[in-house]
């Protein structure tokens, strides 16, 4: 056999190799979604995502979860996004290129591979404890915000970093200071990349269970929180309560409710792309 | 640069003949990048209303000069700078000169044009726009006066929205000095201005140069001799980060005293 047949085989061998990787997750992708499906999608109807919990599965619904879930989304965004986009625009666009800066950098990205139980720890020591939130939303949504803050550092200053310097450089030759620069061409040109960061940064957050659970989200809540101080729970916590549970009726909710909540993840992926790929198409170099 | 003292455009010299004004100076200038010393005690001067050119072999330290004069060396970390550069008598290196002040001073176009992606309107109005200049009638009036002067006007005049990333490579090197002119600069510094651009483009531009030699004070490094030779007044020749020769063009070119720029500009080296 020759170099050549011998490369060929090897070749081919490794294609079908990855496709038997490929659709085996995809199989596997498949079956679980259409188990889920099978089981909940009758479930899903408006009663379902508007009742309160009950000890009934037929009358329980995922309001207080649902509510949790959009309350945890609107202040981890509102605490994250301009925590994250300030520090990533700081660390791209001020700090000298010292040891310490690439130090600081690698530590970062560390952060963001850091397991999300480590964040719950810290936020039940930092925020429950010593600063007495207790078991509230400001409590969960301050830790989840610690949680994606490296990611959304480490996406705006790669958003960033796709800006030409010529660009910058004709702003700040033509008397722009660098604020100036940074706000009316910088950030309009990267803006997309910071976005679609952001989205999948939060997208992230409204799945975690963990880190929640340590902070003291609770389990079983009678009502649909109404104030940052409130108690609460969240879907994935939802969710995780009633697959526990021996009666097969909140098995079905939880299929249901794991459908409502790939919905939600996927319509927030689906705006990220949407960003960036309007991002690309109105950005060419 | 926040002080202006008045400045008559003419000084008559004592025998009657009018001379004019030294706009750029430098004394003795050091740069560093790090410990690697990218000039050597550089003392030259240049007049209001000239052309002045660099020429040299690539990395003699034309462009680390010319970024002297408007301090766009200021964001290189090791850059450091000893002597003193003065534009109209102001130390330009001076702890409190406000350099977004002195940038609208001395313009800069650079070697890849390098439009903002935004309309030509845009573009051109940038300037303004950060200096917080709202009054719209003034805005166009500007935007148009600079577009007629790089000549670029009839040929984008009914476009003024399209995004000027849809101009060809010559077109935008003219919106980028028009951007440049927007903000009323004395001085315009072009770094290799044409080296990225066809020969009709390239054409263009000169002529324009001779134009803007009439208003404003123009530095340009330039890799082409020939070039240098039409356009400039003074040339000035570098070579590993000394000032070598610095004289009338007519003469560097046809009779330069070292024999280093005789070597360089017949071609021998670069
Ligand atoms: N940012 C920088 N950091 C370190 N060295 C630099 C930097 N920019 C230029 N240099 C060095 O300074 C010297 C002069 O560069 P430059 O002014 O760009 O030359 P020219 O424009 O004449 O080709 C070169 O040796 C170059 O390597
Ligand atoms: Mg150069």
């Amino acid at each position: 056999m020759t170099n050549a047949q011998k490369n060929r085989i090897i070749d081919k061998s490794f294609q079908a190799f990855g496709v038997v990787c490929t659709f085996f997750g995809l199989a596997i992708l498949a079956v679980l979604i259409y188990n889920i499906f099978e089981e909940g999608l009758s479930r899903i109807n408006w009663d379902f995502i508007t009742n309160l919990p009950s000890r009934r599965p037929q009358k329980a619904g995922i309001y207080t979860a649902v509510m949790g879930t959009i309350w945890i989304l609107v202040m981890t965004t509102l605490i994250a996004f301009p925590l994250g986009v300030g520090a990533g625009i700081y660390l791209e666009e001020y700090t000298k290129k010292t040891k310490l800066a690439s130090l600081l950098e690698i530590n970062i990205a560390n952060l963001a591979g850091v397991p999300s139980i480590i964040y719950g720890l810290l936020g039940l020591e930092i925020f429950v404890r010593i600063f007495g939130l207790g078991g509230s939303l400001l409590a969960g949504s301050l830790t989840l915000s610690l949680l994606i803050l490296p990611i959304i550092i480490v996406a705006t200053r790669e958003a960033l970093k796709a800006v030409p310097s010529s660009i910058k450089d004709a702003s700040m030759a033509l008397g722009a200071s660098k604020w100036q620069t940074i706000w009316n061409q910088t950030l309009p040109a990267s803006i997309g990349g910071v976005l679609t960061g952001v989205i999948l940064a939060i997208s992230r957050a409204i799945g975690e269970t963990a880190p929640l659970i340590v902070v003291g989200a609770l389990a079983y809540v009678p009502f649909a929180p109404s104030s940052p101080m409130d108690e609460f729970t969240v879907m994935p916590i939802q969710i995780f309560n009633w697959v526990s549970r021996p009666q097969h009726g909140f098995a079905v909710n939880a299929s249901a409710a794991i459908i409502v909540l790939l919905l939600i993840t996927f319509m927030m992926n689906g705006i990220a792309v949407y960003f960036r790929n309007k991002w690309q198409k109105k950005i060419k170099w | 640069m926040t002080v202006k003292e008045p400045m008559s455009a003419l000084v008559k010299n004592p025998q009657g003949a009018p001379r004019k004004n030294t706009i750029i100076e430098a004394r003795n200038v050091d740069v560093f990048y790090g410990k690697f010393q990218a000039l050597k005690d550089i003392n030259i001067t240049m007049e209001e209303n000239s052309v002045t050119a660099f020429i040299g072999p690539s990395g003699c330290g034309k462009s680390t000069f010319l970024r002297c004069f408007n301090r766009m060396n200021d964001y290189i970390d090791e850059f450091s700078i000893k002597g003193e550069v003065l534009i109209d008598n102001k130390k330009v290196y001076w702890k409190n000169v406000a350099v977004e002040e002195l940038r609208k001073e001395v313009g800069m176009v650079f070697q890849k044009p390098n439009p903002f992606p935004k309309s030509i309107f845009d573009n051109v109005a940038y300037g303004l726009k950060i200096q917080g200049i709202n009054d719209k009638t003034f805005v166009e009036e500007r935007v148009v006066k600079s577009l007629k002067d790089v000549a670029l006007w009839d040929e984008v005049k009914d476009e003024m929205k399209k995004s000027a990333l849809a101009l060809s490579g010559g077109q935008q090197q003219r919106l980028c000095i028009a951007r440049t002119l927007a903000v009323k600069p004395k001085i315009i510094l072009m770094d290799e201005p044409t080296s990225a651009l066809d020969p009709i483009s390239t054409a263009k531009i000169e002529e324009l140069m001779f134009e803007l030699k009439k208003e404003y004070t123009i530095v340009i490094v330039t890799h082409n001799m020939q070039q240098a030779g039409r356009i400039s007044d003074k040339t000035a020749f570098f070579y590993m980060g000394d000032l070598v020769e610095y004289g009338d063009t007519k003469q560097i070119f046809t009779n330069p005293k070292k024999e280093r720029t005789q070597n360089y500009i017949t071609g021998r080296f670069g």
